[in-house]
């Protein structure tokens, strides 16, 4: 056993070799390394109705079909990034060409303001990740139940109403409330975890 | 209510999927006159999509990512063929491969065999489309679609490109599929069975025949199955209620062994082009007949040339080797295998499957290693013995990163004092019987930066005479790339803080713990105590196990242990 938790350049960079060498299931070490960081970064980024999963494994196929491209040594992290920024593109290129895409999907400024910002750091995007899972132990228990039921087990507004005693209305307006806190304790952490870095 | 308080019900309306057309107009116009409405809407929806990966975040899912994404590399060997063939056509070889020798040495023979078939194919392909054979079947088409063909067993098998399609899987008609080493066996709807050995290259060319463009194939077809065909770039083999072998080389020439009953060879291809005397080498208009016994070499030499060979049984296989077919075990927290609940291995060609209760025990007598390691792994916590970590049916916990030496032991292992031998001894708890194939279950952990044919040991004698030898092991029967290996739960390793000579300071070093994060899993190898010159029936009380030094990477032993005698 390799004691490295972690998969560090000289063990990327072996891989990427033996990649280019033919030995396809090296690429598995791409893969680890990368799928993390890169579904974070996307799933900020992917307009709604997009399958952020969809869009990382094209991202990485691309790569791999061009890997005679990218010069071994170099910065394989910005180079598939930049893949993934045009798969991006592409989908959202896509999507602006269907014709009621924007009716169904919403307001064609919150569309563009994620665009400007696919050009932020992607590194960021996993510290983030991380800030807001330690964000969400913050949470009471009480809170807490309204994001499992959400986003782990995906019930209706009507259940999660019916479990908690409360109206559908009440129900979102708490979903609100709780986005809000958590995007709240996500910023005042990141500033602090910048400030620390000055 | 205030905007504020608007926005907030559009906005939750609108990622919940319950925004009407006017919602999302008001929306448009809220968003429109001002613009901290805009940010603020798009901070919540970023956190709205990471709580969504949050809440999917886990190792079984990520894993299924991986796997899924790998399976899309390079989409087929059709693609990759056909990647070839434009490399023929265009005779321009792609930079991947122009520069670099050594990917060449490496995939050489079959990169090679591949752009021979290429070009033989390019070079019929106008006769391949109207074939004059005597047996005129039509070619396949091209569609691509399941078949009735099934995987039932695999041994070592690698595919280039691409994982092993899982055991009992369906494979797909007329697909390319490239097996560049190991063994496959398949099963044909009417009862015909073929087991490949790679390389090789071949299609499941339809419900009752299989195309071999490159490579060996014994083929069974008992009563019923008659009629079976295996098609190679220049003949046809049909069936005739037989056992019998066809390899296939590089240039297509064609060898058939008929080990029971009879064969039919018909030439297929440019039937038309054929000259007189060709046909009469055939022994008659269309076919030679082969019966028990006999074998031919089919070249095609621009006429199809036929010679006599030697007859060889050997070169049929009944079955594929005896291994460790597969193994089941219970589930972690996360999803992981941990407890093994039972191993299923094919000695003497039969399939047994060995609940754990009926395994032998192996408990470790003897531990020596130089320098300070990660020598343990398992719970967060370790039990008083130390030792008992490779004992227990924990697939995760054992004694990892034993000391070894680059050559095996010639002889006695010493197990004493301070020069001790490096390495590691265990004792089963009732002798081990040596019988038909694997004797001995060997399991380690293994993760995705180490070999994936698993790491090399070295397994001797506790007791040298002179007919036992040490054996090194190098393959492991369920490999990180075989689809019967599973990914285990999560562990610790926990670092012993200075070097060990016994199992007592074992118990004492002091240590520190490390929780992976890295999914590692679970291969196995079954080792057969006659390789180490052990007479069948031989019982044996122990083993000694180092580890092969061939590499960075030390074996991580965390299960061992005798399989009970065949009766």
């Amino acid at each position: 056993m390799t004691m490295n938790t972690a998969i560090d350049n000289s063990q990327l960079d072996d891989a990427l070799r033996r990649v280019s060498e033919g030995e396809t299931g090296a690429f598995e070490v791409v893969l680890r390394r990368f799928e993390r960081p890169l579904r974070a970064w996307l799933a900020a980024h992917v307009p709604l109705g997009v399958d952020v999963d969809e869009i990382a494994q094209r991202s990485f196929v691309v790569a791999y079909s061009r890997l005679n491209e990218y010069e071994l040594g170099t910065n394989f992290g910005a180079w598939l990034f930049t893949i993934a920024r045009y798969q991006l593109q592409t989908e959202t290129t896509r999507l602006r060409r269907i014709a009621d895409y924007h009716a169904r999907y919403g307001p064609d400024l919150l569309q563009r303001e994620l665009d400007r910002r696919s050009n932020d750091s992607p590194e960021m995007w996993t510290t983030r990740l991380e800030y807001l899972k330690s964000c969400l132990n913050t949470l009471g228990d009480d809170l807490r139940r309204y994001v499992t039921w959400r986003y782990q087990s995906e019930i209706p507004l009507e259940e999660m109403a019916m479990r908690s005693g409360r109206s559908v209305a009440a129900v979102k307006k708490q979903l609100w409330k709780i986005r809000q806190k958590l995007q709240k304790c996500v910023e005042t952490r990141m500033a602090a975890g910048e400030g620390g870095l000055t | 209510m205030n905007s504020q308080d608007r926005f907030g019900e559009l906005w939750t309306d609108y990622v919940e999927g319950e925004l009407d057309e006017t919602g999302v107009e008001i929306l448009r116009e809220l968003l429109a006159a001002d613009s901290s409405l805009v940010k603020q809407a798009v901070d919540l929806l970023q956190t709205h999509r990471l709580l969504g990966l949050i809440a999917v975040e886990e190792p079984a899912r990520q894993d299924q990512f991986v796997r899924e994404t790998l399976a899309q590399l390079p989409d087929s060997q059709n693609e990759f063929v056909s990647r070839v063939m434009t490399t023929v056509e265009n005779a321009n070889i792609p930079p991947k491969y122009r520069n670099n020798a050594r990917a060449f040495s490496r995939w050489g023979w079959i990169t090679g065999a591949l752009l021979l078939f290429a070009v033989m194919l390019f070079a019929f392909w106008p006769s391949r489309q109207t074939p004059i054979a005597t047996d005129d079947s039509q070619p396949p088409t091209e569609v691509m679609e399941p078949s009735d063909v099934r995987l039932v067993s695999v041994a070592q098998a690698k595919f280039f490109g691409e994982l092993s399609p899982p055991v009992g899987s369906i494979l797909t008609l007329h697909r390319e599929y490239v097996l560049t080493s190991g063994l496959i066996k398949v099963t044909y709807p009417q009862g015909a069975s073929a087991i490949l050995e790679g390389p090789a290259v071949f299609r499941i060319a339809s419900n009752d025949s299989l195309a071999l463009d490159v490579g060996n194939c014994s083929v069974h077809a008992p009563a019923g199955a008659e009629g079976f065909r295996v098609e190679t770039p220049a003949t046809r083999v049909i069936d005739r209620g037989t056992r019998f072998s066809v390899s296939v080389g590089e240039t297509s020439e064609t060898e058939v062994h008929v080990i029971e009953g009879a064969a039919d060879i018909y030439e297929v291809g440019r039937g038309s082009q054929r000259s007189d005397e060709t046909q009469k080498s055939l022994g008659g208009p269309s076919y030679e007949r082969l019966t028990v016994g006999q074998a031919r070499r089919f070249v095609d030499r621009g006429t199809l040339a036929m010679d006599t060979v030697d007859f060889d049984a050997s070169v049929y296989r009944r079955e594929l080797p005896d291994r460790v077919v597969s193994y089941e075990a219970s589930k972690g927290d996360d999803g992981g295998a941990e407890f093994l609940k039972s191993v299923t291995v094919q000695r003497g060609g039969k399939v047994y499957r060995f609940p754990v209760e009926e395994l032998i025990t192996a408990r470790v007598s003897w531990f020596n290693a130089t320098e300070p390691r990660g020598f343990l792994c398992g719970n967060a916590t370790l039990p008083a013995s130390r030792a008992d970590c490779l004992s227990d049916s924990s697939l995760v916990t054992g004694l990892i990163n034993p000391d070894g030496n680059r050559h095996p032991l010639t002889t006695d292992p010493v197990m004493h004092g301070e020069n001790g031998t490096p390495g590691m001894a265990v004792r089963f708890d009732r002798p081990v019987v040596n019988g038909p194939g694997a004797d001995v279950v060997f399991f380690e952990l293994q993760t995705f930066i180490n070999p994936s044919e698993g790491d090399a040991f070295h397994v001797s004698p506790l007791v040298f005479r002179d007919e036992l030898t040490s054996q090194t092991i190098r393959n492991y029967d369920l490999t990180m790339e075989s689809t019967e290996t599973q990914d285990l739960t999560n562990f610790y390793v926990h670092f012993l803080t200075e070097p060990i000579g016994s199992l007592s300071q074992l118990d004492e070093v002091d240590y520190s713990s490390q929780k992976q994060s890295v999914r590692f899993r679970g291969l196995v190898v079954g080792i057969d105590l006659s390789d180490l010159g052990y007479r069948d029936g031989e019982t044996v009380e122990g083993l000694f196990f180092q580890d092969a030094l061939d590499d960075g990477h030390r074996v991580d032993p965390v299960f061992i242990a005798g399989l009970p005698e065949i009766k």
